[in-house]
């Protein structure tokens, strides 16, 4: 089984190298694609330096469009196997041998927070925010996820395919859930710990907190996922 | 006959007049623009749509008043406010559309690119 291990970053100088050594005991067979968003420092550098594929987009598009450009590539390039790994250091790289066992059967696998108990901590407002997303995700036909913005997720060949030809652009995760159930494609969590982010700055600030929960409500209640 | 009267005639003549003028001037304009390729022929459609309603109200200026009448207006320049306020949200909804789709393509082509490229640069041995 040919997996690849998308690891999208945007100016993550501080934290890619360190990840990238994590990823040092990744599955046999598997590849590292950085997905290097338009970033304005070394995280390029940095991750050629670490031995890593890297694919550099011109300027910066966004979370859902660098995933998106490992999925076309995992595609195009016939593997079997695509996971999505944050290069900020909090994906725990011990964690994807039991995700690619738990892949079974499954379209998708996603790593949650929230499944078990795993003492991560979040703050109120994010811990509201994703039990808003799931009651909606509920509502809409997706029950039963737990952590619905959790971006640690590997998808066999029907996902990498669904997701290379469509993926939600902004603020992808919760929408992605939504694209995989109207297509009937099975999907699991599975429990993991994460840790905090080791640097960089995360894609979601405060002020963006509430245009994120009014743009992924709107985007999933008009029909997000077809 | 009454010298008011035909001073009203005069003046209406006159507005209807360089209203037409204007109004041709404004078709080729469009005409001009959609043929040097610096605006779509569907981009135009809507702006064609303008120009049509703008001369039909010119050529019988009576319309107006019966459109504003037929819709329960009583004071026909409102119409010319609403159609026009009407006609430039869907402008701006048109062009809302359109920069959608090119932000699309934008970023498919980035991709594209930037596949390309990684492809050309092998590797580090792993």
């Amino acid at each position: 089984m040919r997996g690849l291990i998308i690891v999208p970053a945007f100016n993550e100088e501080a934290s890619i190298t360190s990840t990238l050594a994590r990823l040092q005991s990744r599955p046999a067979g598997s590849d590292v694609l950085v997905v290097d968003d338009g970033s304005k420092d070394a995280t390029a550098r940095l991750a050629r330096a670490a031995g890593a594929r890297v694919v550099s987009l011109p300027f910066n598009l966004g979370i859902g469009a660098a995933v998106q450009t490992g999925y076309i590539l995992a595609a195009r390039e016939d593997y079997d196997w695509a996971l999505q790994f944050d290069a900020d250091g909090q994906h725990p790289a011990s964690a994807i041998d039991r995700m690619v066992n738990a892949l079974e059967g499954q379209a998708c696998v996603v790593g949650s927070r929230y499944l078990v108990d795993s003492g991560y901590k979040s703050s109120v407002p994010r811990r509201l925010g994703s039990r808003y997303f799931s009651l909606l995700l509920a509502l809409l036909g997706c029950p039963g996820v737990t952590d619905p913005s959790s971006g640690f997720r590997i998808c066999d060949r029907r996902a990498i395919a669904l997701f290379a030809r469509r993926y939600p652009l902004d603020y992808p995760e919760v929408e992605a859930h939504l694209l995989l159930a109207r297509r009937r494609l099975p999907v699991r969590e599975m429990a993991v710990s994460m840790s905090r982010r080791e640097g960089g700055k995360s894609s979601i600030n405060t002020l963006d907190s509430v245009f994120y929960m009014f743009k992924v409500t709107l985007s999933l209640s008009l029909g997000g996922g077809r | 006959m009454d010298e008011a009267f035909l001073m009203a005639v005069a003046d209406k003549g006159r507005v209807q007049g360089w209203a037409g003028l204007l109004s041709m001037a404004t078709f080729l304009l469009l005409a001009a623009l959609v043929r040097q390729g610096w605006l779509k022929a569907s981009y135009a459609l809507v702006w064609f749509g303008g120009w049509a309603t703008c001369t039909t109200f010119i050529v019988w200026p009576g319309a107006m008043d019966r459109l504003a009448g037929a819709l329960g207006i009583g004071y026909s320049p409102t119409l010319i406010l609403f159609m026009l306020v009407f006609a430039l949200s869907l402008v701006t909804l048109h062009l809302a559309v359109a920069v959608t789709r090119l932000s699309r393509q934008v970023t498919r082509l980035a991709q594209e690119q930037a596949l390309r490229q990684g492809k050309a640069v092998p590797p580090c041995a792993d």
